[in-house]
């Protein structure tokens, strides 16, 4: 007998979990991005001005 | 005379039974497959030998202490071999496209929806939690990670479904054109995506440690695949350790894709595999992998809804982790509908973002079963 309840909270977990985890990871890559991008920029800016 | 007699019925030739020659024959087609179709050939054709060596009567490989209980036990059912497929794919995969277009990683995330779907679909069918949770993750296209799940939850069904995943990897090119077509107008998927950015050697190295970081701190149990994945991205992207990424990508991985293909084939037997329940793991298997595909192509355009830089819908599709394939069928898709359109990079985003996907789904089905 399959418990429905407890099989609805895996599921239901997993996605959360999945989705919680990627979207996270989303945020820390755009923000690294956005920081490297300034940096390189900023060490460009020095070297040619 | 006696003594020949003897010698005559201590041949495994008496014990054979029909099950086992009907493994023969299924070990004979996986080999075929392997061998004159091209099918998944490094993995399919150790496990077709295995199955057929697994079902040969008094062999003692199975028994303990035997090579291929070692195999098994050593490197399956300890968990070992998985990780070390990990450490090989993470120094061969460029997340490139991810840091170039992060949202990509949420059409990853959006494939493993069809994962808990065919779980819950497993479940109706009548199979246990455990073994649900095994046919669902099959969704996510990942062999490693499938063996892994399974070695955790449902060892039983190990074989059947190692064999449904790789299948299915392979029938990619049949199994997501469809399902895409079916979701999608001829103005989407013609649909050209600009490259933003390309990015920095910094964030490429960067990424793998801050990627384990956050996985591993929001779902621990996914640690073995993730830290080993990361690892042999960190190798590659360093530049550092020329060798150990070198090692990590062919050598080892070479052995180790032996071991697990032997080990996987073994398990199945035919007291274990020949039963109505791998039927069903195969019916819902590819259940699985059209759920994932669609929830890709669908998280896709309601993605489209919200932010500025659309995407082809199409790319959702790759969500499902069978790298680099399911990124090649998007890119033929979208060239079918625009000849200007060159999706493979694009594609390449959720395409690793799924391999990520499915390890914390895996991770976090043991989480909450275990």
């Amino acid at each position: 007998m399959v418990d429905w309840g407890q099989a609805t909270m895996v599921a239901v977990s997993g996605v959360v979990s999945v989705f919680a985890v990627l979207f996270v990871l989303q945020i820390v890559v755009t923000i690294t991005g956005s920081v490297t991008e300034s940096l390189a920029k900023k060490q460009t800016e020095k070297q040619t001005g | 005379m006696e003594q020949l007699a003897e010698v005559i019925s201590s041949w495994g030739l008496w014990q054979v039974t029909i099950g086992q020659i009907a493994m023969w024959l299924i070990a004979f087609v996986l080999l075929y497959l392997a061998i004159k179709k091209g099918v998944e050939p490094l993995l399919l054709l150790p496990i077709g030998f295995g199955i057929f060596m697994a079902n040969l009567p008094l062999t003692g490989l199975l028994e303990e202490g035997g090579l291929f209980y070692i195999f098994y036990h050593y490197g399956i059912a300890n968990e070992l071999i998985p990780p070390l497929i990990f450490l090989g794919l993470g120094a061969m995969t460029d997340f490139g496209p991810v840091l170039a277009n992060p949202k990509t990683l949420l059409l990853g995330a959006a494939a493993q929806i069809g994962v808990y779907g065919a779980f819950l679909g497993a479940l109706l069918l009548g199979f246990t939690v455990y073994e649900a949770a095994c046919i669902g993750i099959i969704g996510g296209a990942d062999g490693p990670t499938s063996i892994f799940l399974s070695a955790n939850l449902a060892p039983h069904m190990m074989g059947s479904v190692a064999v449904a995943a790789y299948s299915y990897m392979a029938l990619v090119p049949i199994i997501i054109p469809p399902i895409a077509k079916m979701l999608t107008t001829k103005e989407e998927r013609a649909m050209v995506m600009q490259m933003n950015r390309w990015p920095s050697k910094a964030e490429k190295i960067l990424f793998p440690i801050l990627g384990a970081l956050i996985i591993i701190l929001l779902v621990p149990a996914s640690a073995p695949l993730i830290a080993m994945f990361m690892l042999g991205n960190l190798f590659m992207e360093s530049g550092a350790v020329e060798r150990l990424t070198d090692v990590s990508r062919n050598a080892l991985m070479n052995i180790v894709t032996i071991i697990l293909g032997v080990a996987v084939g073994s398990t199945m037997t035919a007291a274990v595999f020949l039963t109505p329940k791998t039927i069903g793991v195969f019916i819902m298997g590819v259940v699985a992998f059209a759920f994932a595909t669609g929830f890709g192509v669908l998280l896709a355009k309601l993605m489209n809804l919200l932010v500025k830089n659309k995407v082809n819908p199409l790319i959702g599709a790759a969500g499902v982790s069978a790298v680099p394939m399911a990124a090649r069928v998007v890119q033929n898709m979208g060239m079918e509908a625009n000849q200007q359109n060159y999706l493979l990079m694009h594609a390449m985003g959720p395409n690793v973002a799924g391999v990520i996907g499915t390890a914390v789904a895996a991770g976090a089905f043991i989480t909450a079963l275990t």
